[in-house]
């Protein structure tokens, strides 16, 4: 059956150098051993050579190569075996080899030089933020307000500070209670000014009356819209010299950058931000007043108009105490410095 | 980037840096150069001693042993590898322009090349080739071991689990490896080469007849009537040398008898390393080898009968590849294409 499917298959291929090369075996009476013995080829070999099955046989270099030692074996002309046996498309060697995986990723392929950069700067940035907070931290003395006075975020003037704050703060309520709260406390000099008569509770009252974000808008039209749009150096260089300066005030003049804090005693808070260097901030509510400077030799503490020498708080240059009438001129339960 | 940009105007290139004969390929374009590794230096008269380059190649060859005093024409490689750096750095560069004349001639060429190497080149003479071809112009580098690139000129299955053995007989060295899967199993590397043969053919003419030969004659005695089994054809040449008891030069008739017994020892130094290699091989890779034979490629494969000599000594299938000359170069541009297609860890390159 195999024979008879390989004359089938036989006639349709040029002849190759097969058969002339059993041929002329025959014709010298070489026997097939003895031909695959001068060969030093398998028997097999020589039969698939004479059959020209080139299935069974190598890759077509050692064809040729055979066929090149058997046409000199039986003393034929090299070149017309192999010229026929070129006839035969055989496809040269494959030469990648069939294990061979998947590329491996390697360090510098793009993907995994734009991940090892994320990495890098993700350690790079969280230090930073890090420290950052920490920095923040340390101005708001350790208090809980969060970091939305960022050191790198620009600080506004007065009159449009509020509404920065409650857009980017993500905080929601405390926020915004503190973007009104340096609103109120600012328009307390202007106010001041303006009726000669300090109202103590001017300030709480407008907080509280008025909803949150609606704060800034109703306070500067009692006020006086002028003033309130450019307030500090203006209403701080009249706030000074009111003659009637009553005996609770208290005035923070800021000759250096500093965050403070100021609550008075019924846990109000009056201030709790950062404050540039030449502002100043004045506050009329309820003595005693809890005061916590970030940067205390930078700040000046009036109470009543008299320079309150705070310097006995300091602890590494934060200065928390108590200071109006119940506790007399300096509050001594308000001595437990700064911590941080 | 701008490496390139550079690579637009030149080929990529496969170079079979031999001791006799330098073969570039030009990858898309087939073998484009074979001169012998010749270069002939004019030494200048003046102030400074200037060198200057001669001639280079087929030119060099010809004056070898025959030069004037103030030229000298050397071969820069010997053993397989580079004797004199220098020099081999201003051949390569010749080669290399003339390769890139004809096409990109505006810009100073600035091929990839892969350089074959023995297999028994050590780190220092590897990096020797290295430097000498980025001296003389190559914008990236590789070496291939040169058994390697035969095989794949040869057109073995070297990719395959299975054994393949070939036999490189260059002009300084014979290598000999044992490949399967891309990779080299087993190689050696023994110093005897067609030089040696020449060698061999000058001591004897020397000794049997007392004359003196030139290396250029000895070759074509090699060429013409060298081989390596007696066969019952016997071939004559006539040729000339210098009497060494008379100091004349005379003619005398060899025969390719007197040449086979010329080369018994540089052969049976070969057919030891190649006795060698098969008991270094693994049995399975033996098996293989022994089912489909060994490959001869190099120049030292057309010595007549060199492939019978095999057969006989190893009882194995022996064959000689197709145009053995050119196996390694062919190779080399074959690898530098699969290295394109498949990333350059395909082969053990360097």
């Amino acid at each position: 059956m195999n024979d008879m499917s390989q004359e089938l298959v036989d006639p349709p291929m040029p002849s190759g150098p097969g058969r002339h090369l059993r041929e002329a075996r025959e014709a010298k009476n070489m026997s097939l051993e003895e031909a695959a013995l001068r060969l030093r080829l398998h028997e097999r070999l020589v039969v698939a050579i004479e059959e020209d099955d080139y299935e069974k046989l190598p890759p077509p270099a050692f064809v040729i190569g055979y066929l090149r030692n058997y046409a000199r074996l039986l003393e034929l002309p090299q070149e017309e075996v192999l010229s026929s046996y070129s006839g035969y498309q055989v496809q040269k060697p494959e030469l990648v080899p069939r294990m061979r995986a998947d590329r491996e990723v390697r360090s510098s392929d793009l993907f995994v030089r734009l991940f090892t950069w994320l990495i890098i700067l993700g350690l790079i940035a969280l230090p930073a933020a890090w420290w950052f907070s920490q920095r923040a931290e340390l101005r708001l003395g350790g208090g809980e307000v969060p970091a939305d006075q960022q050191p790198g975020q620009p600080l506004f003037p007065f009159g449009v500070a509020p509404a920065a704050p409650a857009e980017d703060s993500s905080m929601g309520q405390e926020p915004a209670e503190m973007a009104a709260a340096p609103v109120a406390e600012e328009e307390m000099p202007a106010t001041a000014q303006a009726e000669e008569t300090p109202p103590a509770e001017t300030a709480p009252a407008v907080v509280d009356a008025v909803p949150v974000p609606a704060a800034p808008g109703p306070v500067p039209a009692s006020s006086g819209m002028t003033d309130a749009q450019h307030p500090q150096p203006a209403a701080e260089s009249e706030a000074r010299p009111a003659a009637a300066v009553a005996a609770h005030q208290l005035r923070l003049e800021f000759k250096a950058d500093s965050w403070a804090r100021v609550t008075d005693a019924g846990g109000k808070r009056l201030l709790a931000d950062l404050v540039r260097a030449g502002n100043s901030r004045v506050f009329e509510g309820q003595p005693p007043y809890e005061v916590t400077l970030g940067y205390a030799p930078g700040v000046e503490v009036y109470l009543g108009g008299k320079l309150f020498d705070h310097s006995a708080f300091n602890r590494k240059n934060i200065a928390k105490f108590s200071l109006g009438q119940a506790a007399g001129a300096a509050g001594g339960e308000g001595a437990g410095g700064g911590t941080e | 980037m701008f490496g390139r940009l550079k690579g637009l105007f030149s080929y990529d290139i496969s170079i079979d840096l031999g001791t006799a004969n330098t073969l570039i390929y030009v990858r898309g374009e087939g073998i484009v150069l074979n001169e012998p590794s010749v270069v002939a230096i004019r030494q200048e008269s003046g102030p400074n001693n200037n060198k200057r380059i001669a001639a280079v190649g087929m030119e060099a060859k010809r004056m070898l042993g025959r030069t004037p005093g103030n030229i000298n024409a050397i071969r820069p490689m010997k053993d397989g590898v580079i004797a004199d750096f220098t020099i081999t750095e201003k051949m390569l560069q010749h080669f290399i322009r003339k390769v890139h004349e004809d096409k990109f001639k505006l810009l100073k060429p600035s091929p990839r090349v892969l350089i074959c190497v023995p297999c028994g080149a050590t780190q220092v003479e590897r990096r020797a080739i290295r430097e000498s071809a980025a001296g003389a112009g190559a914008r990236e580098v590789y070496l291939i071991e040169e058994p390697m690139a035969a095989a794949i000129g040869a057109g073995m299955p070297i990719s395959e689990a299975s054994g393949s053995m070939v036999l490189d007989i260059g002009g300084g060295t014979t290598e000999i490896a044992v490949l399967s899967l891309n990779g080299i199993v087993y190689s050696s590397s023994v110093r005897i080469g067609g030089d040696r043969l020449d060698e061999a053919i000058i001591n004897y003419v020397r000794r049997n007849y007392g004359s003196l030969i030139g290396e250029s004659t000895a070759e074509r005695i090699k060429h013409e009537i060298g081989s390596a089994y007696p066969s019952s054809e016997v071939r004559e040449i006539e040729v000339r040398g210098r009497n060494l008891a008379e100091g004349i030069p005379r003619s005398f008739t060899l025969n390719s008898n007197e040449i086979l017994e010329a080369l018994q020892e540089p052969l049976a130094g070969i057919v030891g390393a190649v006795k060698t290699a098969l008991e270094q091989t693994p049995p399975e890779l033996g098996a293989d080898i022994a089912e489909r034979g060994m490959v001869l490629t190099g120049g030292g494969a057309l010595l007549r009968d060199f492939d019978r000599l095999l057969m006989e000594e190893t009882g194995l299938p022996v064959i000689v590849a197709e145009d053995p000359l050119t196996c390694v170069a062919r190779g080399g541009g074959r690898a530098l294409e699969m290295m394109d297609e498949h990333g350059v860890d395909i082969f053990a390159l360097e």
